[in-house]
């Protein structure tokens, strides 16, 4: 009965119990959805780390091919060896990696299989991957050592392995990174679904004052109201997790995409977990604890907002403070949060002193300033939660819009030829190098030879990238270096090397630093002429002239950048026939432009396609919280509001009053927003960034972009107001309840 | 004999682990061998295949599943009992109508799978390891004349006239062993074809019963010289077992007035099928119908794994065979992908002897 009493104020008010149901629910969707991403993608890392978990890779000491003959010798020896056959990614179907569960029995010192996630994509049996590899698609068969102690058989080293080039922990980084995101979703709709819920308590204490008259004691109609609030909980929680996990799953795709593309690490579908509703639970009990304090402390929040000026300007410092000295993600994240929160605790008081009214300002201005001020105190929490979520959207755009620029520019360096012709397995580059420097329908043109190198780290090895290319090529003088020596290009045709940025963060390379360069046959001192920017790989990367490769070297892959005199009439198609037949083949993997451009916008669309999706279903979720509590609180307001009849404002005036007020409430949260985007924009790009991905972005504002947001803004004004004035029209309004001189 | 059970709870696990599917297999006819063949089926034995020497020393790509099986009580010089077991299966993933002749190695063909268990039993405790390859790429296999089976590094071969080499290893154990395998080959069921259930299927196998064994056993970095003496079994088929016949228990015995007997339960209860071949001193071999096969469990063993019958009762009146078989104290569970029981036994009763007992069925989930 007494509950019934209490629920009443949701009969009257059908609309505010959905959208707090539906506050609950969206809120508890986005953070379970981050979670169950981040904690897959982290499953993945691991069973790809324990898929090798103290495997060595193994290599015939004469740079040949490993072969499933040489497979077969090794476990004959005795050797607990795997096989992994890794198969390139094609347009129609990612990197595909071939396995033998039978062979990695011996590695688990158990049943094959047993404990490990290696089914679905890109985990195939090793014949399906044979298969594909035979169709036509580049693979390269690796074997693991998985006991380290076991003695090498003659012929048979341990090179670096590149599938386990050192990435400076970047994957792990990356998913840091998203967790911050997620945490932040959780303050923000913390910040929201308190808000919404003590704007509900606030309009129902005169019910509740009323039931306490009819002799229902105070700690009882508390824990009515706490079981009520545990309820709702929960109904938010069950479908919202559900939810969640179709988020998940619907952005599980690009995801584990972009994990693959960039760390080659890939997402294993998980499904749902216990661990998972868990900490979903235990989020939600969290946020409703903070609901309930203020049940549990006897009443919502009395009288005006509590500011704290200096709690704020320290937050705001110490946050500044381990932002610039932060060297790790951790820290980062933390000088973060503290200038978030700082700025958080500003906003309101900032508002206020701004709002405080010049005594000389005209009568409707004067009332304007003050109710915005009582609006201010009023809708601090989704205001703050608003503001916080902008700046997050500000900051994810302008990121996403830099790096989309500068790697546009870098990708048109990059990819500055038109044909892109793969090296035919033992085929030399003889034959063909006299044809393109004879035929006039090549303007420019020079090989590539990816493989793979080492360089000295204290008194150790590391494995890296290894790029040899024909320096004095055109083409190549054309990339843009971040940092070098004088006459870079000049100083790599003389046997020097450039390092990508990634390697050159990681072990602290400047241009004139040494780097002990190995290449399976002993080291060589050489001299860094430059650092490149280099999009997208996890590893370090050394680039070199082909002149000064060993004449053992083993390449992992060779081919051919062309870029014709004239595109037309058959030109590419003519050359690519002399290639094919000046090699004796009789087809040739040939890829144009556009289509490689194509692969690396995916690649990075899909690498920023989870945070803009967070980011802007977190602005969803805050502009939604902000309509209704500000409708609700307008509507509240509307019996002040009929009184400017008295100043003889007609109707369609006190209109455009109130949505001048909405306008302005929202154009202070829009500009509240703007310092945190900005600061977010620099914490992103320049400490972040760097640490999460390995490269650095230059800082850049987009205002064009800061105008949409107020666009949106603007329209969420017009909404607000345009709700709270309907149907008050010609009526007087409810006046509002007075306890305690305080009007409620 | 035996191992059928063992060998299908190993397809299961197998068939997981290729499909890489949760839903389990035992509700299919145990991977396929359901008592319909698929319509491109292996080929099915029958009394009439026979055995024919030295061919069916090697593998039987026809026919779905095959092992080889060695079990041996040997003797360490202090006069220590020792036992050991070699065991390779092979399992036919791709019936021959359908597999379109042996792909090369370089595209992993994936048409039968192996796996080999090696053990060894000594003073009350038991090491075992369990390995596993992909027929078709050279890794495991097997191979009649000159007679060679092996998979990694565990390998039996021929070395010479009448004179075998036995290698295995795996985590605390390792044996290197010379086994001369002697001429007598004993056919079980008719001619060699032995009957599994009462429905008719069932498998052809023979058996070596006397081989001489001498060599080296390594045992938690100890090395021990032994000899005593082995059995080979050699079975292939490619379906016996219904789906509804849980749980082998199994024995192969060597009685000291010279007669050997083995005899096999499948199933548990009133409906378990029995059968056996007792060999007589004067080397006369006789097949043993259910009805003349009595064996009954007479104490339980409380173990890690489950209760098991460490102790039977086994007649077989017709021959005058009433004996008490028991494996000595310890736990001899074969702890791999399908935990079962083999351990070496001591026979008292009307004869006094040794050999071996299998035990599946008997674990606890």
């Amino acid at each position: 009965m007494i509950f019934r009493a209490v629920l009443s104020h949701y009969r009257r008010h059908p609309l505010q119990l959905l959208a707090l149901w539906l506050i609950l629910t969206l809120a508890t969707a986005l953070w379970s959805g981050v979670w169950t991403l981040t904690g897959q993608a982290r499953d993945s890392m691991q069973a790809g780390e324990a898929q090798l978990s103290g495997g060595q890779q193994l290599a015939p000491e004469d740079g040949s091919p490993v072969t499933v003959d040489d497979f077969v010798s090794l476990r004959r020896q005795g050797l607990c060896v795997i096989p992994w056959l890794e198969v390139a990614p094609t347009d129609a179907r990612g990197r595909v990696v071939g396995i033998d569960p039978l062979a990695m029995a011996c590695a688990e010192g158990d049943a094959p299989g047993a404990g490990m996630a290696l089914d679905g994509e890109p985990f195939v049996d090793i014949a399906e991957a044979a298969r594909l590899a035979e169709s036509g698609r580049s693979a390269r068969l690796r074997l693991y050592l998985m006991d380290g102690e076991q003695p090498l058989p003659a012929g048979w080293h341990r090179p670096p392995d590149p599938s386990r080039l050192s990435t400076g922990e970047l994957a792990d980084s990356f998913l840091l990174n998203l967790d911050a995101l997620g945490i932040l979703v959780v303050l923000v709709s913390a910040l929201l679904i308190r808000s919404v819920y003590t704007l509900g308590l606030a309009q129902r204490r005169e019910s509740l004052v009323l039931l306490e008259r009819y002799g229902i004691t105070r700690r009882r109609l508390r824990r009515c109201l706490l079981a009520e609030l545990v309820i709702l909980a929960g109904l938010g929680l069950v479908p919202g997790y559900l939810l969640g996990l179709r988020l998940a799953d619907g952005l599980s795709g690009g995801f584990g995409a972009a994990m693959d593309n960039l760390f080659e690490t890939t997402l294993l579908t998980t499904g749902e977990s216990t661990t998972g509703f868990l900490v979903t639970l235990a989020v939600v009990l969290l946020v409703v604890l903070w609901c309930g304090l203020d049940l549990l402390r006897g009443g919502p929040a009395q009288g005006r907002p509590r500011f704290h000026p200096g709690l704020a300007t320290a937050c705001l410092l110490v946050g500044l403070v381990l932002l610039l000295v932060a060297g790790s993600l951790v820290t980062v994240f933390l000088g973060t949060g503290l200038m978030l929160a700082g700025a958080g605790l500003l906003t309101p008081l900032l508002v206020v002193r701004y709002l405080t009214p010049s005594p000389w300002a005209p009568p409707l201005t004067l009332w304007r300033r003050r109710e915005l001020g009582v609006l201010s105190g009023r809708l601090a929490l989704p205001m703050v939660a608003l503001q916080l979520a902008a700046g997050t959207v500000i900051a994810v755009h302008a990121l996403v819009s830099t790096f989309e620029d500068t790697f546009h520019d870098w990708l048109g360096q990059r990819l500055a030829g038109d044909l892109f012709v793969e090296v035919p397995d033992d085929r030399s580059l003889a034959p063909v190098a006299s044809l393109l420097e004879s035929d006039p329908a090549v303007a420019h043109w020079h090989p590539v030879i990816r493989g793979t190198a080492t360089i000295g780290v204290g008194s150790g090895e590391q494995g890296v990238d290894l790029m040899a290319t024909d320096t004095r090529s055109g083409l190549i003088r054309r990339w843009s270096l971040l940092e070098s020596v004088a006459d870079p290009w000049q100083a790599v045709g003389e046997g020097q090397v450039l390092v990508n940025e990634q390697l050159a963060r990681r072990q602290g390379l400047a241009p004139g630093d040494q780097l002990m360069v190995g290449f399976g046959e002993g080291q060589r001192s050489i001299r860094v002429a430059g650092i490149y920017a280099d999009y997208g790989r996890p590893a370090g990367e050394i680039l070199m002239d082909r002149r000064y490769l060993p004449e053992r070297f083993v390449p992992d892959f060779r081919s051919l950048t062309i870029a014709l005199a004239d595109m037309g009439n058959g030109s590419g198609t003519a050359l690519v026939s002399a290639l094919a037949s000046a090699w004796q083949v009789d087809d040739l993997s040939v890829r144009d432009n556009d289509t490689i451009h194509r692969l690396a916008n995916r690649v990075f669309d899909q690498t920023f396609a989870l945070t803009r999706s967070i980011s802007y279903l977190t602005l969803v979720l805050a502009g939604l919280a902000l309509l209704m509590t500000g409708w609700v609180v307008l509507r509240s307001r509307a019996w002040y509001y009929h009184l400017l009849s008295a100043w003889g404002l007609t109707a369609r005036e006190r209109r455009r009053v109130v949505m001048t007020l909405a306008a302005e409430f929202m154009a202070l949260i829009w500009a509240a927003a703007l310092p945190v985007g900005i600061t977010l924009t620099w914490v992103l790009v320049s400490r972040i960034n760097p640490v999460a991905f390995g490269w650095s972005l230059p800082m850049a504002i987009y205002p064009g972009y800061w105008l949409e947001l107020l666009g949106l803004f603007a329209l969420a004004a017009v909404t607000v107001g345009w709700l709270a004035s309907i149907g008050h029209d010609g009526k007087p309004g409810t006046m509002p309840v007075q306890a305690g001189g305080q009007e409620r | 004999m035996n191992w059928t059970a063992l060998f299908l709870a190993w397809l299961a696990g197998l068939s997981l682990i290729l499909s890489g599917c949760g839903e389990s297999p035992d509700t299919e006819g145990f991977a396929g061998l359901a008592e319909t063949p698929p319509a491109s089926s292996f080929a099915q034995p029958s009394p009439s295949d026979g055995i024919e020497l030295p061919d069916d020393w090697g593998p039987h790509p026809d026919h779905r599943i095959e092992w080889w099986y060695l079990t041996a009580n040997l003797r360490t010089e202090g006069g220590d009992p020792l036992g050991l077991q070699w065991t390779q299966f092979r399992q036919g993933l791709v019936a021959p109508d359908q597999a379109g002749g042996s792909p090369p190695a370089s595209r992993w063909p994936l048409q039968a799978a192996w796996m080999a268990h090696g053990a060894v039993s000594f003073r009350g405790q038991h090491w075992f390891s369990e390995r596993f390859a992909r027929g078709g790429i050279g890794q495991a296999g097997a191979q009649a004349e000159p007679l060679r089976v092996w998979l990694d590094h565990w390998q039996l071969e021929a070395t010479g006239s009448n004179q075998w080499r036995l290698e295995a290893s795996g985590d605390g154990w390792s044996y290197r062993l010379t086994l001369v395998p002697g001429e007598r080959v004993i056919r079980h069921g008719d001619q060699g074809f032995s009957v599994k259930s009462d429905s008719g299927f069932g498998s052809m196998y023979f058996s070596l019963v006397d081989i001489g064994i001498t060599g080296t056993v390594k045992v938690d970095g100890t090395e021990y010289r032994v000899a005593g003496t082995g059995w080979l079994d050699r079975e292939w088929s490619s379906q016996f077992l219904r789906s509804d016949q849980q749980g082998w228990d199994w024995f192969a015995l060597r009685l000291d007035n010279g007669g050997r007997l083995m005899a096999f339960r499948v199933g548990r209860g009133g409906e378990a099928f029995r059968s056996g071949t007792w060999v007589a001193a004067d080397g006369s071999v006789h097949a043993l119908s259910g009805d003349q096969v009595e064996m009954v469990p007479l104490t339980s063993r409380e173990t890690d794994h489950g209760q098991v019958p460490a102790a039977w009762r086994i007649r077989v009146p017709a021959h005058g065979v009433d004996i008490t078989v028991r494996a000595p104290e310890g736990e001899y569970w074969n702890r791999g992908l399908y935990p079962y029981w083999e351990s070496p036994v001591t026979v008292t009763g009307s004869h006094r002897g040794e050999g071996y007992m299998e035990l599946t069925g008997y674990a606890r989930p």
